[in-house]
């Protein structure tokens, strides 16, 4: 098996806070492949959006720290470089879209403007030859009239073509990897479709990688090769797509499926089961297993320490003890 | 003619601030003012000395056809004559204002200019010890009265406890070199005085514009802080730093800066308007009145004109 492209391994980080040190993250591990698709999900809060950060470089430190494990990229750990050398990552290597299209373009300037600087600064073309490489780009991401468009400001534009103006200042990077932070949960449903359809083809076109982190399970199934799941700042499951739908493991994986709704089953007609509880409170996190205190099939050592992650069947991971049956 | 329609509706709204303005500055003047009469007239004058006074300083009308004449005087711009030294009005303005201008713009165009750059570099550095220690230095500048920090100047610049090169008091402009003779102890002193200021001020815009998603969207795709603070943040910013300078002016125009102009014997707008004040001089201070209203509404303007330059949502409406 050769390198995954990111390896974020035994990731520890913390916030600094009133109520002293918050523990975001337990020892989060996670894999990107090459042109590989991965899914992260989980609730808000989770710390899926952190990890993401992490991975950029872009958390505040203070009152940030990363308290162990590496963040390795095609070899190298990322924690360990310079500032200098982390902006040339960002964008030529890892691109990132974000949540709120309204907000992550800059208002005072045209997106013809915020694309031409990006490619300026990781291509050296001309403002010229920028220019024309972003109308190709906004042309790509299916925005019409994208000669006229380019002079756009980003109020002018719809959420979902700011979204595909972000997908296109990502891209035109030409990233190996892009992470997209809940990139469609701000647009409205029909337009989430076509964005969530086109990010996935350009990706496999471009053969990029993309880490995409949603709460959203429905978007992992239409899209994900691979996903792994989030409970209170640690990675309690990890499948292909397609094991982890047909048979989850860790009981709050199983609780999250059983939350969608099916259209073959009883729950038709009937009320969508939830979760009992709620999820516990960063600074309140119980000595176990996170989820025992919600967990339908909890026993007397789930509340000893946490759960390692241990392998089930090859490429199926879970933290759990008394893992769901595959059956 | 979307613009043209615009700033006549603009000007049209301006003339009930002007007339409120002067109305209440005239009522001032005219009721608690301090009455000139007792100054053309003798010891023991008759009543009819009085009468002759007062019909001299125009105080036996009644108040309406005095604010009339006011007005008026306003429309063509003619206020007459100083009633304290008999110099037309429009001369005395016409020779302090430019004094004014050209001993506070050097001190405030520095005062604003260097407190952006320590307020961009105090808001990158949020919370580190380079903002703590230029903020502390903001609070510190604050603290200390001008009127000290004149005196200290003189001192050290002017005295001979000091670098004694710099002159103490007077003013000349007619060259270059007598003007950055003049200017530079009064300009350090502005400087210092509204350094912390304007440091703490922009520091709170930078702060908040540093923190938007745009800027961490900057960063995730490379731009480094020079990039971010000097073209995205400051760009974003504008508009405070616009409305902040823009309402600066009239008062730099008008007042200039009185303890400046005092300390340093300089024949400015400041001493021109502290004098007229505490004279009762009318004619002058009708002048100034009037003129600071009309740099307000005209600034006003500019300063919506310049808001729709800097940010394409802003709609002039």
């Amino acid at each position: 098996m050769t390198a995954p492209l990111l390896s974020i391994e035994d990731l520890d980080l913390r916030f600094a806070s009133d109520r002293g040190e918050l523990h975001a993250l337990h020892g989060v591990s996670l894999t990107v492949g090459e042109g590989e698709i991965v899914g992260l999900v989980g609730e808000s809060g989770c710390g899926k959006s952190i990890t993401a950060a992490a991975v950029m470089g872009l958390l505040p430190m203070p009152p940030a720290r990363i308290a162990g494990g590496r963040i390795v990229y095609k070899g190298q750990d990322l924690l360990t470089l310079s500032d200098r050398a982390m902006r040339r990552i960002r964008g030529p290597e890892i691109a990132m879209i974000f949540q709120e299209p309204m907000t992550a373009l800059n208002p005072v300037f045209t997106i013809g403007s915020q694309m031409s600087d990006v490619l300026c600064r990781h291509q050296r073309l001309s403002r010229r030859a920028a220019r024309l490489k972003a109308i190709d780009w906004l042309n790509r991401v299916g925005i019409a009239d994208a000669g006229a468009r380019i002079d756009a400001f980003p109020h002018q534009l719809s959420g979902g073509m700011r979204q595909r103006v972000m997908i296109a200042m990502a891209l035109s990077c030409r990233p190996r990897l892009l992470i997209a932070d809940e990139p469609t949960t701000a647009l409205d449903v029909t337009i989430q479709a076509q964005v969530l359809e086109l990010m996935r083809t350009l990706v496999r076109e471009e053969g990029v990688a993309m880490l995409l982190i949603t709460h959203d399970l429905g978007v992992v199934a239409e899209t994900c090769d691979r996903v792994h799941v989030m409970y209170c700042g640690r990675v309690v499951e990890q499948a292909t797509t397609r094991a982890l739908f047909a048979a989850p493991r860790h009981p709050y994986t199983r609780g999250l499926l059983e939350c969608l709704p099916r259209i073959d089953g009883a729950a038709i007609g009937g009320r969508l089961p939830t979760i009992p509880g709620t999820v516990p409170e960063l600074s309140k996190l119980p000595p176990g297993c996170a989820f025992a205190p919600r967990c339908p099939q909890v026993q007397a050592d789930c509340e000893q320490a946490p759960p390692p992650v241990r392998a089930l069947q090859a490429d199926h991971l879970a933290a759990c003890l008394h893992p769901v049956s595959a059956s | 003619m979307a613009g043209l329609g615009y700033l006549i509706r603009r000007l049209a709204t301006g003339i009930p601030l002007i007339l409120g303005v002067t109305f209440i500055s005239f009522l001032l003047m005219v009721y608690f003012g301090p009455d000139l009469s007792f100054e053309l007239v003798g010891k023991n004058p008759t009543a009819e000395q009085i009468a002759a006074a007062r019909a001299q300083l125009g105080y036996d009308q009644p108040f309406w056809v005095r604010y009339a004449a006011y007005l008026h005087e306003m429309v063509t711009f003619d206020f007459g004559r100083s009633v304290s030294t008999g110099q037309p009005v429009r001369g005395l303005l016409a020779d302090a204002v430019p004094v004014s201008l050209a001993l506070t713009l050097p001190g405030f165009v520095l005062g604003n200019l260097l407190g952006i750059a320590l307020a961009l570099l105090a808001a990158w550095h949020r919370g580190r010890w380079l903002d703590r220690s230029i903020m502390a230095f903001s609070v510190i500048g604050m603290s200390i009265s001008f009127l000290i920090i004149i005196i200290v100047f003189q001192l050290l610049f002017s005295s001979r406890y000091g670098l004694n090169f710099f002159p103490v008091r007077g003013w000349d402009m007619s060259s270059p070199g007598a003007y950055l003779y003049y200017v530079t102890v009064p300009t350090l002193a502005i400087v210092f005085v509204s350094l912390g200021y304007n440091t703490r001020f922009y520091r709170a815009v930078f702060v908040e514009e540093v923190g938007r998603d745009h800027v961490r969207t900057a960063r995730a795709f490379g731009a480094g802080a020079g990039i971010i603070l000097w073209k995205y943040v400051l760009k974003n910013s504008l508009i405070p730093i616009i409305t902040r300078v823009m309402f600066s002016i009239p008062s730099i125009v008008i007042a200039g800066s009185l303890l400046i102009e005092s300390y340093f014997g300089i024949p400015g707008a400041g001493k021109l308007t502290f004098d007229a004040v505490t004279t009762g001089d009318q004619p002058v201070l009708k002048a100034v009145v009037s003129l600071t209203a009309l740099m307000f509404v005209v600034v006003l303007i500019i300063n919506d004109l310049l808001y729709r330059a800097v940010d394409p949502r802003v709609a002039l409406t």
